[in-house]
Parts: C-alpha cells; sequence; structure tokens
C-alpha cells in the first residue's frame, strides 16, 4: 500500500477511534448523572399526588428494569443506546430515537444556517479590516464586531423580530413549518433565527479571520513573493488566504460544535423544535430517557463535527498530514 | 545597471522621522558582485528593501535614486514595480524556509514564479523548472518538486529560493544574508552556486552579509555600513589588505583569525564624537591569587565514556521504528578550567550531547563523570547538587530570558531555587554578577528588552554564574551576535574563566570562534566524534577528512578565494 495513504487511513481509524472513546466517556456521565439525580421516575410516571400502592411501584419498576443492579441496568442502557434505542418516552410511550431523530435534523439546519451566514459575513469583513489594517475601515469594523460579539441573542433576536416580522411584516416572527409542506415558508421561519444565531458568531470569525490575515501577512515568503513580482490580489487570494485558513476553520468547526447544544435560547424565542427545545421540556417533565437520548445525540453530534475539522485540518496544511502520520 | 545614488531613509515614529539610512551611493555593473557589509541595525536590508520597492509602510525614502538601467524605481508606480521584480531584480532571502509558503510544493511555487513573467502553459514551465532545479544541483529534482518546504534541509530550500530567483534570468540578484541560516559546508555550496550563476547568467548581484568571510571570499567590491551611513567602498582586496576607514579595519580585526589563538579580540570602541577604533583590552587580572593554568593531567572535570542516545523514528506511518543514534558511544573529557569545543553541522548531535551532560533526559548508555561521579543515572532529586555545579548559556538571547521578568529577578532566580541567602544577601550577589560581566549596576531594575543583543547574552552569562558552576555549557552563544559584539562576549567568556574557575564547554559551528576560544576540540558527525584532540593540534594539521573539509569550507580572509567561474 502507498505510503501516504496508509498513512492518512491510519490518521482516520485513530481519530474514529478517540471520537468513540469520548463518546464512550460521555454516554456513562449522562448515564450517571441520570442515576444520582434526586426525584424518582417511577413515582412521576404514576403520579406522586395519586399515592400508588406499593405493588404499582414495584411492578413499574420492574417493568423499567430499575429493579436491576445499577451496572446491569448501564450495560443494558449502553447496549441499547448503540443501536439508537434510548427506551420510551416516560409521557407517552414512543420510542425516544423517534424524538430525536425528527428534532435532530431541524437543529443542525438552524445551526449550519447560522454558520453559513456568520462565514459569509464575518470572512470578508476580517479580510476588509487586515488589508486596511489601522485605517478608518478598521476601526469601524472592528468596533461592529466587538460589539456583535458583546450584544446577547436574545436581544438581538427581539429586535429582529420588532423590526422585521412586527414592523415590517417581511418575516414570521416564530415557528416552523416543515419543508416538505412549504419550502417557501420553511426558509422564512429559518431566516430570523439563523440571523439571530449567526451575527455574534460572524463577529468572532471577523476577528478571527483579521488576525489571522494579519500574522500571515507579516511572514518572510510574503514579502518573498511580493519579490517575485506577484501582484497584491494574487498574494492575498493564492497565499495568505489559503494560510490563514486553518484557525479560521478551527473556530467556525468549534462554534459549529457549540450550537449543537447552544441554541436553548433562539430555538425557544423563535419556538423552532429542534434538539434544544426537546431537551428543555424533558427536563422540565423529568422524562428521563427523553433527556439522556437528546444529551447523547447533542454530545454525538459535537463529537462529530471536531472529528470532520480535525479531518479538514489534514487538507488544508501538508505540515499537519505528515507530523502526525 | 544597478546604481544607488544618494538614497535616504527614515522610519515614520511617533517623534517624527527617524533617519535610517543617510545618502548611501553605489552602482554594480553587469556580472560583478558587490558585497554589502554591516553590523545589524547598519541599514543594509533596508537599503535592499528600497531597491526592491519593497519598503515595510512604516519607512520612507526621504531623498535620492534607485536607477535600474536608468529607470528610477522609485518613481514607478506598483504594477510597472512589480513588472521589473522578479524579471528584472530577484531577491534571495536569510531565511530560505519561512520565504517559501508552506502549504504549497516546491515546484507548483518555482512554476509560479516562471508563469508569473512568461507566457507558457504548465508543462513547459514545469519543465523548466526542473531543469532549474539541476542547475542549482538539487538532488532529486522530481522530488524535490512534490516536496513541501518542511520536507527539504535549509540548503536544499535556499536552492529552491535560488532557482526561483533566476527563472526568469533577472539582470540584478538581491541576496540577503543568503547563507547566514545555513551550515559552513552547505554554506560554500551555496555561495559557490551562486557564484557560478553570476558567471553563468551574467547577473549583478548584490551580497548582503554581516560576515566578512564571506564577503572576502564572494565579492568583487565592497561597501561598508555603519547605522546609516556609508563608511567605505572599495575592491575586496584593497579593504581587506588596507582598509580606509578605522570603522572597516576594528570590524576586520574584531573577527577571530585562524592563528591568533590565544590572543585576546580587540574590541570597537566609539569615543565621545562618534569616531570608531579598535582597542585591544588587556585581560583582567584577577584580584586574589594568581590562577593556577589548566593542567592537562589533572582529574577531568567532565568525563563522557561511551555515551549513547537514541531516538526512535518512523519512516513511514505503518513501519517498524528505527533507531537513530544521536549520541554514538562518544567519548571525551574536559580538564579543569580549559575549554572544550565542541563542533559539527547541525543535526550531528552537538545539542543532544549537551543536554544529556545537564541531564535534561537520560542517556540510554555510558557514564557521566562529573567530578568522578557518574550522573549519568542518577534521579532527579540525587541529581539536585549536581545541578549546579553545570550552567548552561543559550543561542538566542531574546527567547531565552524571561521578557517579563527584570535583570535582577533573571539572575537571582537559581539563587531563589535553590534556597540561597537571604533578600539582602542575593541583591549583593547579582550586583557583584552584572559587575562580573561588564553591565552597570542600574542594569538590575531594567527589563531585558531594554538591552542589545550582546548584553542580554552579558546577563544570561551572569545568570549561569549565579551558583558558582564549574562547568558552563556555551551552546552556540555568541552565534547570534555581531562580529565586534562576539568578540566582546569572547573576551568576557576568557576573563571569567580565569576569576571564577570555570571549565566550558563550548558548542559552536564556528570554526574561528572554536579556535579562537578552545584548548581541546571535538568534531562530530552524525553523532559520532571524528576527531578530538589539542584545539592546536585539529586546527595545524586536521588528520580527519571530514574535519579538513570543515575547515576548508570556511570562508576566512587570506585564504584562497573562491576562483571566478569555479562552481
Amino acid at each position: 500500500m502507498n505510503a501516504s495513504v496508509a498513512g492518512a487511513l491510519l490518521l482516520v481509524g485513530r481519530k474514529l477511534l478517540t471520537a468513540f472513546i469520548q463518546l464512550l466517556v460521555i454516554a456513562t456521565l449522562i448515564f450517571s448523572v441520570m442515576y444520582i439525580m434526586p426525584g424518582d421516575p417511577v413515582l412521576l410516571l404514576l403520579g406522586a399526588d395519586s399515592n400508588p400502592s406499593p405493588e404499582a411501584v414495584a411492578s413499574m419498576r420492574n417493568q423499567l428494569g430499575l429493579d436491576q443492579p445499577v451496572m446491569s441496568q448501564y450495560f443494558v442502557w449502553l447496549w441499547k443506546a448503540l443501536h439508537l434505542d434510548f427506551g420510551a418516552s416516560l409521557a407517552n410511550g414512543y420510542p425516544v430515537s423517534r424524538y430525536v431523530l425528527s428534532n435532530l435534523p431541524r437543529t443542525l439546519e438552524l445551526a449550519f444556517a447560522a454558520i453559513i451566514i456568520a462565514t459569509l459575513i464575518g470572512v470578508p469583513l476580517g479580510i476588509a479590516a487586515a488589508l486596511k489594517r489601522g485605517s478608518l475601515r478598521d476601526t469601524i469594523l472592528t468596533s461592529v464586531a466587538t460589539i456583535g460579539i458583546s450584544v446577547p441573542v436574545y436581544i438581538l433576536g427581539t429586535m429582529l423580530v420588532l423590526f422585521f416580522s412586527l414592523k415590517l411584516g417581511w418575516l414570521p416572527a416564530s415557528g416552523y413549518t416543515d419543508i416538505s409542506r412549504n419550502a417557501l415558508e420553511h426558509f422564512r421561519k429559518l431566516t430570523l433565527p439563523a440571523v439571530a444565531l449567526g451575527f455574534g458568531l460572524a463577529a468572532s470569525i471577523a476577528r478571527m479571520t483579521r488576525s489571522s490575515m494579519l500574522e500571515i501577512l507579516g511572514r518572510d515568503f510574503v514579502r518573498a513573493l511580493r519579490a517575485k513580482g506577484m501582484s497584491e490580489r494574487r498574494i492575498i487570494w493564492q497565499h495568505v488566504l489559503r494560510n490563514a485558513a486553518i484557525p479560521i476553520v478551527t473556530i467556525i468547526g468549534l462554534q459549529l460544535g457549540n450550537l449543537m447544544g447552544g441554541t436553548v435560547l433562539v430555538e425557544a424565542m423563535f419556538n423552532w423544535p429542534g434538539l434544544s427545545t426537546l431537551l428543555v421540556g424533558a427536563v422540565s417533565a423529568r422524562n428521563y430517557p427523553l433527556v439522556q437520548g437528546a444529551m447523547l445525540a447533542i454530545a454525538a453530534l459535537f463529537i462529530c463535527i471536531n472529528l470532520l475539522v480535525e479531518l479538514l485540518y489534514s487538507l488544508l496544511d501538508p505540515r499537519i498530514r505528515r507530523k502526525r502520520t | 545597471m544597478l546604481e544607488v545614488r544618494n538614497l535616504s531613509i527614515a522610519f515614520k515614529t511617533r517623534d517624527g522621522l527617524k533617519s535610517a539610512v543617510r545618502n548611501i551611493d553605489f552602482t554594480i555593473g553587469p556580472g560583478e558582485i558587490l558585497g554589502l557589509v554591516g553590523e545589524s541595525g547598519s541599514g543594509k536590508t533596508i537599503t535592499s528593501l528600497a531597491v526592491m520597492g519593497l519598503l515595510p509602510p512604516n519607512a520612507i525614502v526621504t531623498s535620492g535614486e534607485v536607477l535600474v538601467d536608468g529607470i528610477d524605481m522609485l518613481q514607478l508606480g506598483p504594477g510597472e514595480l512589480r513588472k521589473l521584480r522578479g524579471r528584472h531584480i530577484a531577491m534571495i532571502f536569510q531565511d530560505p524556509m519561512a520565504s517559501l509558503d508552506p502549504i504549497f510544493p516546491c515546484g507548483d511555487q518555482i512554476i509560479e514564479a516562471i508563469r508569473l513573467h512568461e507566457t507558457v502553459g504548465k508543462a513547459q514551465a514545469r519543465q523548466k523548472a526542473i531543469e532549474l532545479l539541476e542547475k542549482v544541483r538539487i538532488p532529486d529534482p522530481e522530488r524535490a518538486m512534490r516536496a513541501y518546504p518542511h520536507e527539504l534541509s535549509g540548503g536544499q530550500c535556499q536552492r529552491i529560493m535560488i532557482a526561483m530567483a533566476v527563472a526568469c534570468k533577472p539582470r540584478i540578484i538581491i541576496a540577503d544574508e543568503p547563507t547566514t541560516a545555513l551550515d559552513v559546508t552547505v554554506q560554500k555550496q551555496v555561495l559557490d552556486l551562486l557564484r557560478g550563476l553570476n558567471e553563468e547568467v551574467g547577473a549583478a548581484i548584490l551580497l548582503i552579509t554581516h560576515d566578512l568571510g564571506v564577503v572576502y571570499e564572494v565579492a568583487d567590491r565592497v561597501v561598508v555600513m555603519y547605522s546609516g551611513d556609508r563608511i567605505e567602498e572599495a575592491t575586496t582586496a584593497d579593504l581587506f589588505n588596507n582598509p580606509k576607514s578605522s570603522y572597516a579595519k576594528a570590524l576586520i580585526d574584531s573577527m577571530p583569525t585562524p592563528g591568533g589563538q590565544h590572543d585576546r579580540l580587540p574590541v570597537i570602541e566609539r569615543d565621545a564624537l562618534g569616531n570608531v577604533f579598535s582597542v585591544r583590552p588587556e585581560p583582567r587580572v584577577r584580584s586574589s591569587n594568581v590562577a593556577a593554568a589548566p593542567d592537562a593531567n589533572a582529574t577531568p572535570l567532565l568525563e563522557i565514556r561511551d555515551l549513547v542516545k537514541s531516538y526512535w523514528i518512523k519512516p513511514a506511518p505503518l513501519a517498524v521504528p528505527v533507531e537513530m543514534r544521536a549520541v554514538d558511544r562518544v567519548s571525551l573529557s574536559i580538564a579543569p578550567r580549559s575549554t572544550l569545543g565542541l563542533v559539527g553541522e547541525s543535526g550531528c548531535g552537538k545539542s543532544t550531547l549537551s543536554r544529556a551532560v545537564m541531564r535534561l533526559y537520560r542517556p540510554d548508555a555510558g557514564e557521566i563523570l562529573l567530578k568522578g561521579r557518574d550522573i549519568a543515572r542518577l534521579s532527579e532529586g540525587e541529581m539536585r547538587p549536581f545541578r549546579r555545579e553545570i550552567a548552561m548559556v543559550f543561542q538566542n538571547p531574546y527567547g531565552s530570558l524571561n521578557p517579563r521578568q527584570t535583570v535582577a529577578e533573571l539572575v537571582e532566580a537559581p539563587l531563589v531555587i535553590f534556597g540561597e541567602g537571604t533578600a539582602p544577601m542575593r541583591r549583593r550577589r547579582v550586583a557583584g554578577l552584572l559587575e562580573a560581566v561588564g553591565l552597570p549596576a542600574a542594569a538590575a531594575a531594567k527589563y531585558p528588552h531594554e538591552f542589545s543583543g550582546g548584553q542580554r547574552q552579558r546577563i544570561a552569562i551572569a545568570r549561569a554564574l549565579a551558583l558558582n558552576p564549574s562547568l558552563v555549557i556555551c551552546d552556540e552563544a555568541v552565534s547570534a551576535l555581531d562580529v565586534s559584539v562576539q568578540a566582546q562576549v569572547l573576551n568576557l567568556l576568557k576573563d571569567l574563566q580565569v576569576e571564577f574557575d570555570l571549565t566550558y564547554l563550548f558548542i559552536s559551528h564556528d570554526l574561528s570562534v572554536v579556535e579562537h576560544i578552545s584548548d581541546t576540540v571535538a568534531v562530530m558527525q552524525k553523532g559520532r566524534i571524528v576527531e578530538y584532540g589539542s584545539a592546536k593540534a585539529i586546527f595545524a594539521n586536521p588528520k580527519e577528512a571530514y574535519t579538513r573539509m570543515l575547515l576548508d569550507a570556511v570562508p576566512t580572509i587570506g585564504s584562497d578565494r573562491v576562483g571566478k567561474g569555479v562552481a
């Protein structure tokens, strides 16, 4: 086998193994947190106020497997989780996986939309600021970015709703329409939450782009490219930007990962039925299997995205490609 | 061909313009190599950048002309300048690895340079790039085309840069310290190559360097610069045989030269009027009793026996790791109060050996006897009393001093670590050490950035001496310094050796420095000591072919110059 192909496979294999172990650790943590949390799900399920008979409680425990030793409960749960079986919702007996699988794509969609908006705004602004370092343009852009980072998402969201839906009436204030039912309405409803979420991210991406560009622009090889007689535009687009991309990709990837669990406020505000909405509802209802399922899904997404970002580095930077192997 | 007339450059600062270069004049004819010599801060690099039209934004040309074939570069717009760069004037930089884009294969970067100025197809440009690589004598040009800069050695990267520079047959090549980052043997190859290309392509070369030896061997004429002024211009032979200015004379004097082994180096002094002259300072007299001369028969202070340290590296991702012996059965000994010079090219294991002696890691086999006791296998705790016996001075005086600590804190740190004395006692000790290394007492309250490179190295030396060590390891301790500063630090090291009964393990790639300071010399190649003996004997009569090759590669004043056309 070709050494570099073997090296690449080995790298991917090692990363996959690490990701799996991380997931296992998280699953264990989630299980133990739920186990030691106060409140008896059985009483909750039977209705604590109705004062259920000990027999009914015992039979329910048996039914849920809660009378088994902890370790055996843990392994049964883990085994099922590996098969995407997170048990049944305590509220209505529907499988948890059904809820998770229906809400997960909505959160993913919102997160990706936000990141795309953030990247489309942040990267060009960062480049523009870096190319005119110290100018008025740079100062204004940098200040706007600082404000963007500091404005909380619920304030920005409220302002967006006030302006675009209540005042101008262009976009719906909240809600969700399935794409198969009405695609246009679906995207109209996606716009405001995605912008609210993406704006703050754009600010930090712009700052990272700016500082990363400035760092690369100061490198010796940029001077060497100028000495070769290359045009400034080509130096920026072909060489500087590609070198500056690595920290930018890092921060975009990290933010995307964080969004998996970080959409809570926006989902609640815009009534977006994603994973966070599911999780918040499940926590307040003490619907333990649902909480576990949603948390595990969020963690798994986070790990997958980080894995993808790390693999992307190797594509961007030949030095990482060779060093890791 | 290139004519610089009355060029003045200034830096914009908050307090207005600060002059960097004043009224520089020089010309280069076709096929000529002009050396531009000066110490750091003399304005030589900024002059070259002005010629290329590449001045940093904070620098401006205040007067003068840069004529390239009669066209004033300073009057050209960015587009016209760009067309001249690369095609008419090319540049080779100091740090070849940093001057190549790290994320593109080297071949692509050469092809790019060709296609910037010539309308040729990719395949044709590629063919031309390979021919260029053959011309700069890179082994396996096809592989070099595919390689990324970090996969090549510094010398190979510089060849790539040279190939790129000559790609469009420029009329003028500016080489800014092209060999400073390279080993002597590689430096020789690169200089030969430049000289050969100069013959072949007919390009004029402006060679900027601080190394007088390099200038002596390669340049036809020399311009000497000092703090922004042109001090002297002469043909190379005239400059070295009969320097007219006192500065050039002082600069030449302060280089350690073969033969002048135990002399003190003259240093450059400035009087109140700013005149420069060379003085040979008297050695400091030991205040107490007379120092005993190094005794070769005494028990060695440090004795290394069959020391081995290996690294395990994987040649391919799935391959079984193979042993790479960085230090391979090395044996040597250093008598008390003497200096052992350890020379070799980069990667030969010098630094690994010195770190093993410091016990920064445990050697795989062998013994390290310090004052007769084997420290090779001592535990961290057992090692502690020996730690104070060994001190180290590093190469980079900028990187080895914590910028957030005052000089007093830096110098007393070893005392604090070993819980030595009370605060007032330590203060007195710091004052004494600063005096010993020739720094004013007021230095104690200052921070490292307030000092020049040479002064910083003095601080590092004061810190090394804080615990009264017996062995001081100097790892390329003067390599980062200018010649005149280097002379001062070398003199200081000699003074301190007598004053504090020090034994030095002096690691350097610079053979003339090693010859100057060492009593015994060990030549290291690929982890082994290939030649070991008294400095006089080795430099007068090297037995090993490798030692001879190293010695031949050193550009020295007075030696035969590289003949024109000899590649």
